[in-house]
């Protein structure tokens, strides 16, 4: 079995790009961390990676709005990124990465590129750090999911991660796709508002997918849940679970190896 | 050297040979330079003997690199101090307390300290981890979101540029506020404390979020002496090979500035800061940081510092280019130097004299020696990271600091003057120890301790911290095993931070991971002597609280203080410093860095200076050996065995009892350091073999504080028999037993399956089972008599904790000023 | 501070904007952009909560504004696509030039407007961002980017109250300034 490679993209302001690839080696992929400018300049070719990966981070300081001004810097390289996507290969966006996919009209996947959602600021006002319980939608088609429980913990870390759409065409399309692929609960796995809903994200929304499941966008951290001792509670005897966030990265290897 | 030096504006310039020292005082004054009549002596004197006139920008230069900021004269200077009826000269208080200490102690550990832009311990064979700890009070005061932001920045850059450079892993915030709801009329000028604290939250927050360094550990401290000088401690942690920790640099090597342009921002940033705050402050001593600037540039230097292109580097900080510059002139091999010339620096503006680009203390700029083979390569490096570089000239060795624009000379000094040259003069320390009143018995019934408990725990310095802290990115990096935040709901006030930092060793197969903590207790500043022992003794509690190794612990320091020039403040200084020594050698911890900020007065309209509290910061940071062992503070579950460690003492000052019952004559506690030393490394022990459950030391609030806030964290109730307490024949009463502050001791939950092995491990120290953890949420104290003499909820403590900050900062309100974030 | 109280727009625009570039051939513009209505403006919202601790009760809306003033060489139409494309979220706001139209997000009745812009010589790390962000859209770019706020506010409030609301709130004179007007 080959090994895969994975490419993490990075500009400056990225800034969750090492424990990302840590995640990726440590289920056995290659990690290769490229600058955008590299790419741009065709010195790294998307195409020779089997998946990519947009970190978190603040991209040029989220200026103007959180992911904008990487998201513009992309649309002139729409056609590669949606080959890439259409290829099946697997796409991650975390947090910064998922606002940038929103941006540029990637997330929710729309025939014309058109941005028909967006990441707008907490309801809060205010960044904040914190784990969150999210339900995992079982029946999606997504290749990240396979094996996890329906209920998992990861933590959050953003100013502006309230998922909101267009119309609520938007949303019905996203449901009817079976894109909604992770909502914030609460411990009973029901929603239940700020702070178990961080954002006050439309429909509790905290990751999507597009309608065949190899394109990911989520708010959460899963390389910040890479072992049992990144839980906050790994100190009571009760938690003993490795991390869980892990295997998002494995099954993206895993589908890419098979 | 006869050449005469064209002065830059030479209509303003006086004849400097010969004019009187009231003269060249006046001009002190028109420029901000803070120079004392015997340093424009100094200065005077020199260029007589060289038989030519200084120059604007080689006077500018002496001011800021003889500035207290930078040279530390209160520190360095020899001090003498009337105790009581005796007098003693204390030749450098710096060389005399602190590192005299670290000499002493002759720690194998440390790399490199008090020297480089930080202080440099070993963290495994492998890694180093540097440590600094910087204040940035007065631009806090001015624009407290610029302030703090190029705070964090300028930390960051110090432990950028130690040795080859370090990578950021951990960010500190320390802060001393006055209350945010202070009702009472502030000066204009003077910014409300609520817009302060928000505002310096918000700095912290923006910049440290976006370098992607998680910001973990800190503590506020709230008192209305604050109000004209809030105190604002910012620290970063690093981490670097063993190899980059040393640097040196060849005569030849190109001076090369990396980062941010040059324009008139920041100028006179270290004078500034050397004098006490007034009302008329120019725009351009306050900055406003670009985090993503510096942020490539760390992500430039991490990727140079690899591909070994330069040799030496340091972060352009107060002082700009001519600190930076002169700093790494002088230690190139040989004797040292450097030649510039200005006129290739990148500018943003370009009108600026000058001796504003040599002097400019824009942000976001580091300098660098790079080897002139290496020059192609690094500024490729550079332009792939969107990094500005410039080539500025190269270092030397004439002994000499040559500085042109162009064709003009605009500095030639000889590197000794600039370095050695600081006329250092005995300063006068008047110490008086305060008078006292022995603890009296306190008899207050269950009632009136309850209602003392819950004032407590919603008392300002007590209370949860964590509005600020959500709004930290603090697990950036992926390394935060151990959280600020801590406990069954996530919301437990944590004692210390653990990092484990595989985003930079990228080996999670390797659990060695660092702790890091604090200890500030201005309220026992009337015995600061007491007060350093404490601060010490509760940053090293903190540690062992988290199962770090404390006998590997290192301490770092930061005095905030009035003026020195008030025998009485400089007194309680110096009493401050021999607290840290005596600190140091007892506990076995080496200073490793420092930093102190003087002059936080404030003139008042009538004349009269208002000094902050003397304030002293300890940070320490310790290995944790496995960080499957470390452990956090939240009680764990019902049926467990109470412990506490150490002896409760009668002694009151600068408690929240004495606060509350206004015992204003009550002594301030002492330290028993060797026992507490003893104690500490037995409960490291213990907790690296897995015998404890949970650890949190007693602070603010006492016994009754800690219980509660290790019992609401973990949603587990507790019972305590205050006759079971260890305490001396002067802690009488309960409300003694219950509040009392004494430091060094430690309050542990032990499961009944560990309790031999742990009290094995505990021998020969004081050490007793007062109580047991329940399954109900209910804080339960039985009185001296043996009956309940007052039991809690634990869930309305926590609310009432809870709520005081939020409640008093009015939030969720719009922190940055442009109210866009 | 300046002050005006006159309701010309343009009028309001010359003296609002800081002006860095005048030189032949620049053109000064602002494109301003605020959430639309039925998103939550939280920054306003905040603001308005924390208005009782200057003293002032009788405000009744706050909404808030982020201000791009671009010289450069770009046309109107092109400022136009910045606003579009780039300045303003698709979703969630709307963005309007020069003050010129009004819609739902940007408040027609009257109002006090303070506007709160940095001094030239302090740093502007999203001008910066911005200035990227045109070249990259294939654009001239300009000479000068400054950011800024603008803070719309209605009730029963007088020109003292919004300045003081301006200066213990919004602004700290030593970097910036600030303009308070009438509408």
């Amino acid at each position: 079995m080959r090994t895969p490679k994975a490419l993490i993209l990075r500009a400056a302001g990225t800034n969750c790009d090492v424990e990302t690839a840590v995640a990726f080696k440590m289920v056995g992929a290659t990690a290769v961390t490229a600058h955008i400018d590299e790419v741009k300049q065709g010195r790294v070719r998307l195409m020779d990676h089997d998946i990519l990966v947009f970190p978190g981070g603040f991209t040029y300081g989220d200026d103007i709005s959180a992911g904008k001004v990487l998201a513009n810097e992309l649309k002139a390289h729409l056609r590669e990124l949606r080959g890439f996507i259409r290829s099946g290969r697997p796409v991650l966006g975390i947090c910064n990465g998922f606002q940038v996919l929103v941006k540029c009209g990637l997330l929710p996947q729309t025939p014309s590129n058109e941005q028909t959602a967006s990441l707008s600021f907490n309801d809060s006002n205010r960044f904040e750090a914190r784990w969150v319980r999210l339900r995992i939608n079982l029946q999606s088609q997504s290749l990240f999911i396979r094996g996890l429980p329906e209920i998992i913990e990861l933590p959050v870390a953003h100013g502006e991660g309230k998922f909101v759409v267009k119309s609520p065409k938007v949303l019905e399309h996203l449901k009817k796709t079976r894109a909604i692929l992770m909502q914030y609960v609460n411990e009973e796995g029901k929603f239940a508002g700020y702070p178990y809903n961080p954002n006050g994200s439309l429909f509790n929304i905290a990751a999507i997918t597009n309608p065949e499941g190899n394109c990911l966008g989520l708010m959460p951290h899963p390389e910040r849940f890479i072992t049992r001792w990144h839980h906050p509670n790994w100190t009571r005897q009760t938690f003993l679970k490795d991390g869980v966030g892990l295997e998002i990265f494995r099954n993206a290897v895993t589908y890419v190896a098979s | 050297m006869s050449r005469p030096l064209p002065a830059t504006d030479a209509a303003a310039w006086p004849q400097w040979a010969c004019a009187p020292v009231k003269a060249l005082q006046d001009l002190s004054a028109r420029h901000g330079w803070s120079l004392s009549a015997d340093e424009l002596k100094a200065v005077q004197a020199h260029f007589a003997a060289l038989k030519r006139e200084p120059t604007r920008a080689e006077v500018e230069m002496l001011a800021q690199s003889w500035s207290e900021h930078c040279r530390h004269k209160t520190f360095r200077s020899p001090i003498r101090l009337k105790d009581g009826r005796s007098t003693r000269l204390i030749k450098s208080l710096l060389e005399d307390t602190l590192m005299a200490a670290t000499r002493k102690l002759a720690k194998p550990w440390c790399l490199s300290v008090f020297k480089d832009n930080a202080g440099v311990v070993e963290f495994d064979k492998r890694w180093a981890l540097a440590y600094k700890v910087e204040t940035h009070n007065h631009p806090c005061a001015i624009e407290p979101y610029g302030g703090a932001e190029t705070g964090v920045g300028g930390v960051i850059r110090d432990v950028l540029g130690v040795g080859l450079g370090a990578k950021p892993v951990l960010n500190t915030d320390v802060f001393c506020f006055c209350p945010p709801d202070y009702a009472g009329e502030l000066p204009e000028g003077v910014l409300h404390p609520r817009r302060t604290l928000t505002c310096v939250v918000a700095g912290v927050r923006d910049y440290g979020n976006r370098m992607g360094i998680p910001t973990a550990a800190g503590a506020v401290y709230f008192d209305e002496g604050y109000r004209f000088n809030p105190l604002v401690f910012v620290g970063t942690v690093g981490l670097m090979p063993h190899g980059a920790v040393h640097t040196s640099i060849q005569p030849g090597d190109a001076v090369v500035a990396i980062g941010g342009r040059t324009g008139r921002d920041g100028l006179h940033g270290a004078t500034f800061s050397s004098t006490g705050l007034d009302k008329g402050v120019d725009s351009t001593a306050v900055q406003i940081g670009h985090a993503i600037c510096e942020k490539r540039v760390l992500d430039a230097l991490l990727r140079a510092r690899s591909a070994k292109l330069y040799r030496a580097l340091t972060d352009c900080g107060a002082g700009g280019f001519s600190s930076a510059v002169g700093e790494m002139a002088a230690r190139v091999q040989g004797k040292g130097g450097a030649r510039v010339d200005l006129a290739k620096a990148l500018l943003k503006v370009s009108d600026l004299e000058p001796w504003e680009v040599w002097l400019s203390e824009a942000q976001e700029r580091m300098v660098l020696a790079v080897p002139p083979k290496n020059l192609k390569a690094l500024q490729e490096l550079m332009a792939a990271e969107s990094v500005e570089a410039c080539v500025l000239g190269e270092f030397t060795s004439t002994g000499r600091i040559e500085v042109l624009h162009g064709e003009q000379r605009i500095v030639d000094l000889d590197l000794d003057f600039v370095h050695d040259g600081l006329p250092l003069r005995e300063q006068a320390a008047l110490w008086e120890a305060p008078k006292t009143e022995p603890p009296a018995p306190l008899r207050l019934d269950g009632e009136r301790c309850a209602q003392i408990l819950r004032w407590a725990v919603s008392h300002l310095n007590v209370c949860s911290r964590e509005w600020i802290i959500r709004q930290y990115d603090h697990e950036v990096q992926g390394g935060t095993v151990v959280k600020p935040l801590q406990g069954i709901q996530h919301d437990g006030p944590g004692d210390a931070c653990v990092i484990w930092p595989i985003a930079v060793t990228e080996d999670p197969s390797d659990y060695r991971g660092f702790a890091v903590a604090h200890g500030i207790n201005p309220a026992l500043g009337k015995d600061p002597y007491a007060m350093a022992l404490a601060c010490v003794d509760e940053a090293l509690a903190n540690l062992v609280c988290v199962g770090a190794d404390v006998s590997k612990a290192a301490l770092l320091d930061n005095f905030c203080w009035g003026s020195p020039k008030d025998p009485r403040q400089l007194g309680a200084l110096v009493r401050a410093a021999e607290g840290c020594r005596d600190a140091a050698l007892g506990f076995e911890t080496p200073f490793i860095s420092g930093k102190d900020s003087l002059h936080n007065e404030f003139i008042d309209a009538k004349g009269r200076a208002v000094p902050i509290p003397g304030t002293l910061l300890i940070s320490a940071i310790a290995p944790v050996p496995d960080i499957r062992r470390a452990l956090t503070m939240d009680m764990k579950g019902p049926r467990n065995a109470l412990y506490i460690v150490g002896r409760t003492a009668g002694a009151l000052g600068g408690s929240l009892l004495a606060q509350h019952l206004e015992l204003h004559a009550a002594p301030c506690p002492e330290v028993d350091v060797r026992a507490a030393r003893d104690a500490y490394r037995k409960i490291s022990l213990a907790a690296q073999k897995g015998l404890l459950l949970s650890a949190h030391d007693l602070s603010e609030g006492g016994l009754a504080a800690a219980a509660s806030e290790m019992g609401f964290s973990g949603d587990t109730g507790v019972e305590i028999d205050l006759d079971k307490l260890p305490r001396a024949k002067d802690a009488a009463g309960e409300a003694a037993l219950l509040f009392s502050e004494t430091p060094s001791r430690i309050l542990l939950e032990v499961s009944p399956e560990c309790e031999k092995e742990f009290l094995k491990a505990l021998r020969g120290t004081l050490c007793a089972r007062i109580g047991t953890t329940l399954a109900n949420p209910v804080l339960r104290i039985l009185g001296l008599d043996g009956r309940i003499h007052f039991e809690e909820g634990l869930r309305d403590l926590k609310a009432l904790w809870q709520k005081t900050l939020p409640e008093k900062l009015l939030v969720g309100l719009n922190a940055r000023n442009g109210g866009k974030r | 501070m300046t002050k005006t109280n006159g309701k010309d727009p343009a009028a309001l625009l010359e003296q609002a904007a800081p002006r860095a570039a005048r030189s032949a051939g620049l053109l000064t513009h602002v494109v301003e952009v605020a959430s639309k209505l039925g998103f939550n403006d939280a920054p306003g919202q905040a603001l308005l909560g924390l208005l009782p601790s200057v003293g002032v009760c009788g405000a009744r809306e706050v909404r808030v504004s982020s201000l791009y003033e671009i010289s450069g060489k770009l046309s109107s139409s092109q400022i136009d696509q910045l606003g579009r494309n780039l300045l303003c979220d698709p979703i969630t706001q709307e963005y309007r030039l020069d003050l010129s139209a009004s819609s739902a997000a940007f408040l027609i009745g009257p109002h006090w407007r303070v506007e709160v812009w940095p001094k030239p010589q302090v740093t502007d790390p999203v001008g910066d961002s911005v200035r990227k962000a045109i070249k990259d859209m294939g654009l001239p770019e300009p000479e000068t980017v400054r950011t800024g706020t603008a803070y719309q506010i209605t009730g029963r409030i007088n020109q003292n109250q919004v300045e003081k609301i301006t200066a213990k709130l919004l602004s700290n004179q030593v970097i910036h300034r600030t303009k308070v007007s009438q509408l």
